[in-house]
């Protein structure tokens, strides 16, 4: 059998966007498209009257993909780079966001072009759905990358990979040191991507501190681990803070800024 | 994590929840309420933390194990999202070491669990998955168990 335009275009056309219709609790109507969430799950988009205009339509996933974010521990509001990553597919799809939820509003007159919202905003869960690929990818390189970006954008002094004279002999490493108005600051970071290496990296940067210990007088330490995920231990934490002051980023970010700037 | 471990984990008796279970309203989750890392006591010691969305407007209802650090183990889904041929409730498992990395692709249906209210989903789950659970479930559509 040969292929051309003509019976190209006679298999495709039979082709169903929506695989299963029904209507929810709220009444609107809920459809099954025929896309899919990276893990085999169809994405669902719901369709309604906008409460408030009986005139507009509205076809929205209600938060359906940001949940699909939480089950992988992916909060999409929490980095800068995720929400600029989240805005540009929304700017460039014409897309709302709206808390958890993304959003087309579709004019009475303009129902007809409902098959054409259903794929954009189906392809904007999809593309929101693939921030899981930011977050397996990122390496601790990256976290140091983003730590220093907030280091720099405090206009203070800093240097970065700084050898500190230990208390048995060896130099301990430390990732910045961090010049304040009134205090210096040595800073440790913590991330990874794996958590059996967390631990150990826990004790690692303990053990650092703890070299460095007699040098506390002149400086202010601080531990700043990766909250991207939820890797580290309670009790590593707790430890950590036995020698210097934790801070989580990019979550705890403005109270980091201020303990730099002291 | 391997199945082999999984099952481990998932038969082993005398798991404890001691936290409430309370779903949230969050503003970066509207329309849905959440609640997130609610540890699982074990004596095998394995850091896992579960996390709930509920969707009034459906409803539909998530329970969500995650081993942090690696991803989510298991999960049950209430009226959620059609998974392949298999219905819209159903409950998900790691079958292969990577499939916390894949959000679970593996799922078995579970339609016994339609129609039922979230006190009783709840109430299920811990039964089948070996959990006592000593804090409150706070009902999200009302009651409290």
């Amino acid at each position: 059998m040969t292929m051309d335009c003509n019976n190209l275009q006679s298999f495709v056309k039979g082709f169903a966007l929506v695989r299963h219709c029904d209507e929810i609790r709220n009444g609107m109507l809920r459809m099954a498209t025929s896309f899919q969430y990276p893990n085999g799950s169809y994405i669902d988009l719901f369709l309604g009257r906008k409460p408030d205009l009986l005139s507009e339509w509205v076809l929205t996933d209600l938060g359906q993909t940001t949940a699909y974010l939480l089950d992988l521990s992916i909060k999409p509001w929490t980095t800068k780079r995720r929400k600029q990553i989240v805005s540009d597919i929304c700017q460039g799809l014409e897309v709302e966001q709206d808390g958890g939820e993304f959003k087309i509003v579709v004019p009475n007159d303009q129902i007809v072009n409902l098959p054409q919202a259903i794929v954009r905003l189906s392809q904007a869960c999809l593309r929101f759905s693939d921030l899981v690929l930011t977050q397996q990818f990122r390496m601790p390189t990256v976290f140091r990358e983003e730590l220093e970006e907030l280091v720099e954008s405090t206009s203070l002094k800093y240097e970065t990979a700084v050898l500190i004279p230990g208390q048995y002999g060896k130099d301990v490493s430390m990732d910045f040191q961090v010049y304040g108005r009134n205090v210096k600051s040595l800073i440790q970071t913590l991330s990874t991507v794996n958590s059996a290496a967390a631990h150990s990296l826990s004790n690692e940067v303990f053990r650092r501190w703890y070299d460095i210990s007699f040098q506390r007088p002149w400086y202010q330490f601080l531990t700043v681990y990766d909250t991207n995920n939820d890797i580290f231990r309670d009790d590593d934490l707790a430890r950590l803070g036995s020698v210097s002051t934790v801070f989580g980023f990019p979550a705890h970010q403005e109270d980091l800024s201020l303990a730099l700037a002291a | 994590m391997t199945r082999q471990d999984f099952e481990k984990l998932r038969d082993l008796p005398n798991k404890e929840i001691t936290s409430d279970i309370a779903f949230e309203k969050k503003k970066e989750t509207t329309p849905n309420l959440v609640f997130d890392q609610v540890p699982l006591d074990n004596s095998l010691g394995v850091d896992i933390v579960l996390n709930g969305t509920y969707k009034p407007a459906i409803p539909s209802v998530t329970f969500n194990f995650v081993l942090r650090g690696v991803g989510p183990i298991c999960r049950l889904c209430v009226n959620g999202t059609f998974h392949k041929n298999i219905g819209r409730t159903h409950k998900h498992e790691l079958v292969r070491d990577d499939d916390p990395r894949l959000n679970l692709p593996i799922a078995i249906a579970q339609p016994d669990l339609d129609g039922k209210s979230m006190k009783e989903i709840w109430a299920t789950l811990c039964r089948q998955a070996n959990i006592i659970h000593t804090g409150k479930f706070i009902d999200p559509e009302g009651a409290v168990a």
